[in-house]
């Protein structure tokens, strides 16, 4: 980097700071479910907009917004209206948030921002917690708390566009799930492996329209190999194929972009959500 | 606001200061040493005003707060089969406009644990989150207002998700003892319903209403607070 | 210390670069990678060490044979499970298979890291909050994982590289479990069997860098945080010294 000169080197390291900031907000809206403060702030509308998960990866800002904002709104409220029908003494609180309070939390972060600073590159490793005092489970049931955690490897990438930073591309992969702090996620998942009942994949939400429906990433089983689905990311000059989480869509403007045959609508078996029914064995 | 590249540098390093000094309270925390951080890391010029939050409320002014950290810590902190761990992720710093001061929040979650004398321990893992105004005191970022915001205390070994939701006793609450100033500042059984307006926020400078001292609107119902 | 603004952003690329250091370093442990950290994150000098609660390793060639032994128990253990799985897994090469059944999660947070005034060393601090599975006679089995990560950095053609690590646990319980008394115990597996003869080689300097914790324990402080300095000589050192207890 000693070739840039100490205008891009500042631009480039305040970059590197604006991207932590960035997941932060992300990490606790997310666990509120406020959506539209996220999204609508700091994303990049682009058709190279792509958000990629365990289910497989959403493409372009309309199918993105749609699923992580609209769709995750109805999904959220609807189950908080539950709630609040069941539960009186929630009444007059906020429906998205209350009760919970999980965060994928942040570490080992990694942070590269390329050498034209134009895009950020970062990895972070998230023992993150599904955690609520009230309002966890299916939501027609009794009030319940939640302990559960979710572990998983993040893949995201930033560019800097009209003279802000913008989130572009973002990868999540779940390895492994838990209660606190009961059950031993290792000789468990064994067990169910060797009885047929362990299920993969279940880890990753169910949006309601996929571009690029399919399993991008497995989580922990007996016979799991190695997955390097998102590495960190190493020193870049410019966002390419190279150096990118979503391959073929790494042009913000979204003029160059991957033929795809449009967006799906998706069926999920909801029935057997795995924090929903992780401690219906446990005394 | 625009700044020349030497205010950017030092704006640049105010954001890892904030962040190690933060992190420096976490191995002070771990290692019980609340009187080495008050002397380390806490404000000198602005003690008056210094506060520490808790979900019950505000120990306002440092003698108060030595007086709960320090001279109210109890024995068992440090007695024989003790240990804990305080840890910080998810930093969001903002540093306000005109770099005086700071506005830090991160996700706290950590252990404590304690000897029952017999061989056995009572072991909690917790989850908080924490809060803090920092100010610049002779160039060094200090803690000027702290809030350990306490969610959920999850023993080693026993479900959680079993733990009845009303009529339980957080084993954790007894530490934050009584407060100077009485105030709910957050009921972990409703979860983080005003948080979004309490995150750091961008500040030309430090506003009274959006700190984290007792003067400020953290915790507040909407109802409570003057939005207009 | 003050520095012109263009050793102020010079030395903030280090700081960066000392994070992503450590960060790779954790994804590599998740990807099992063990057996390539020496080569990819630590200085070429003789006199780097590692010190785990048991004792130091010392040396370019104890450090590197650390990784190396690390490398080759994953291998044996990717081994065992592919003879126990031959449906699934016969016929996967031995880099395919490596780390096979394992997932090693070891995420660093909390850093303090202070870079020498003279910016030719520099020393940090992380807290570990992790879980991992180990490969044992009963089959799988995850464990928490608490502790530190605790470095000098020396600079080597103009990248910080470990000099001295520390990786010191505070707790490693399994799941699901309290955290005193013996470990809870999992039926043992017949096909698991030969993973008892799982060995691992010593500290060749054996002594107690720290105890794990346990309800007999003396209450016991963190590992020493960095502290501003200038010049090496004036700090401390987290490597191994002849006094080293």
């Amino acid at each position: 980097m000693s070739n840039l000169t100490i205008e891009q080197r500042l631009h480039n390291a305040l970059g590197s700071q604006k991207v932590e900031e960035y997941k932060a907000r992300h990490a606790y809206l997310h666990a509120i479910m406020y959506s539209r403060q996220e999204w609508d702030v700091f994303w990049h509308k682009s058709p190279n907009t792509t958000w990629a998960h365990q289910f497989g990866r959403m493409v372009g800002w309309d199918e993105v917004y749609y699923n992580s904002v609209v769709h995750t709104d109805a999904n959220m409220l609807g189950l908080a209206i539950k709630r609040m029908q069941s539960m009186e003494f929630m009444w007059g609180r906020d429906f998205l948030s209350t009760g919970k309070s999980g965060c994928h939390a942040l570490c080992s972060d990694v942070i590269e921002v390329a050498e034209d600073g134009l895009s950020a590159r970062a990895f972070y490793l998230t023992p993150g917690t599904m955690t609520g005092s009230i309002g966890m489970g299916p939501g027609d049931g009794p009030p319940n708390r939640g302990g559960g955690w979710l572990w998983e490897r993040y893949g995201s990438e930033f560019v800097f566009v009209d003279g802000q930073w913008k989130w572009f591309h973002e990868h999540v992969c779940p390895d492994i799930a838990g209660q606190y702090d009961v059950g031993n996620w290792a000789h468990d998942r064994y067990v169910d492996y060797r009885s047929g009942k362990l299920k993969i994949g279940d880890l990753g939400g169910y949006p309601d329209r996929l571009t690029e429906p399919g399993t991008l990433h497995y989580d922990y089983s007996i016979i799991q190999t190695v997955q390097d689905t998102v590495p960190p990311p190493l020193p870049y000059r410019t966002l390419d194929d190279e150096n990118t989480y979503s391959p073929g869509r790494t042009d913000p403007t979204g003029k160059i972009t991957v033929q795809t045959t449009g967006s799906q609508k998706m069926t999920w078996d909801t029935g057997d959500n795995y924090f929903d029914h992780a401690l219906d064995d446990v005394e | 606001m625009k700044y020349t590249n030497d205010e950017l540098a030092i704006r640049l390093w105010d954001t890892e200061h904030v962040r190690h000094t933060m992190n420096r309270m976490c191995y002070y925390l771990t290692n019980r040493d609340y009187r080495g951080c008050l002397n380390d890391l806490w404000v000198k010029a602005n003690r008056r005003s210094a506060s520490l939050g808790y979900n019950n409320g505000f120990y306002v002014g440092m003698d108060a707060i030595a007086q709960h950290w320090v001279l109210e810590q109890p024995a068992s902190h440090k007695a024989d089969g003790s240990a804990a761990m305080f840890t910080l992720t998810t930093p969001l710093i903002k540093i306000h406009g005109d770099g005086k001061t700071a506005q830090y929040q991160g996700y706290m979650p950590g252990f404590q644990s304690t000897a029952n004398g017999d061989g056995t321990l009572q072991t909690y893992m917790t989850l908080d989150m924490c809060f803090a105004d920092l100010i610049k005191e002779d160039g060094c970022w200090k803690i000027w207002h702290l809030i350990l915001m306490h969610d959920h205390t999850m023993e080693a070994g026993k479900p959680y998700g079993k733990t009845p939701t009303f009529g339980w006793e957080d084993p954790i609450a007894p530490e934050f003892g009584t407060p100077t100033v009485a105030r709910e500042l957050h009921d972990p059984c409703f979860g983080w319903e005003v948080l979004y307006d309490d995150m750091p926020r961008e500040l030309d400078t430090y506003v009274e209403k959006y700190s984290y001292g007792p003067d400020g609107d953290f915790g507040k119902r909407y109802f409570e607070r003057d939005k207009r | 210390m003050n520095f012109p603004t263009e050793q102020l952003v010079e030395r903030w690329e280090h700081l960066r670069a000392i994070k992503n250091l450590m960060g790779r370093m954790s994804a590599d442990y998740t990807l099992k990678k063990e057996s390539q950290m020496y080569e990819k994150y630590w200085s070429a000098r003789d006199d780097v060490s590692l010190g785990v609660n048991e004792g130091y390793y010392v040396g370019a060639a104890a450090v590197a044979g650390y990784y190396r032994a690390l490398g080759q128990q994953i291998a044996d253990q990717s081994r065992l499970i592919q003879s126990i799985f031959p449906a699934e897994l016969s016929g996967k090469t031995e880099a395919e298979l490596q780390g096979v059944g394992t997932m090693d999660y070891k995420p660093v947070d909390t850093p303090v890291i202070e870079i020498a005034g003279d910016g030719q060393t520099a020393k940090g601090i992380w807290c570990l909050r992790g879980s991992h599975n180990q490969i044992l006679p009963s089959g799988p089995v995850a464990y928490w994982e608490w502790g530190w990560f605790a470095a000098d950095f020396i600079l080597e053609k103009g990248e910080f590289r470990l000099w001295h690590l520390q990786y010191l646990q505070e707790v490693c319980r399994p799941n699901g479990a309290p955290w005193y008394g013996e470990e809870k115990q999992y039926p043992a597996l017949e096909e698991f069997a030969p993973a008892a003869n799982f060995r691992f080689p010593e500290p060749e300097h054996p002594t107690v860098l720290r105890t794990r914790y346990h309800a007999e324990r003396p209450f016991t402080v963190s590992p020493r945080v960095p502290e501003p300095y200038y010049t090496f000589d004036e700090t401390f050192t987290y490597g191994w010294k002849e006094a080293t207890p």
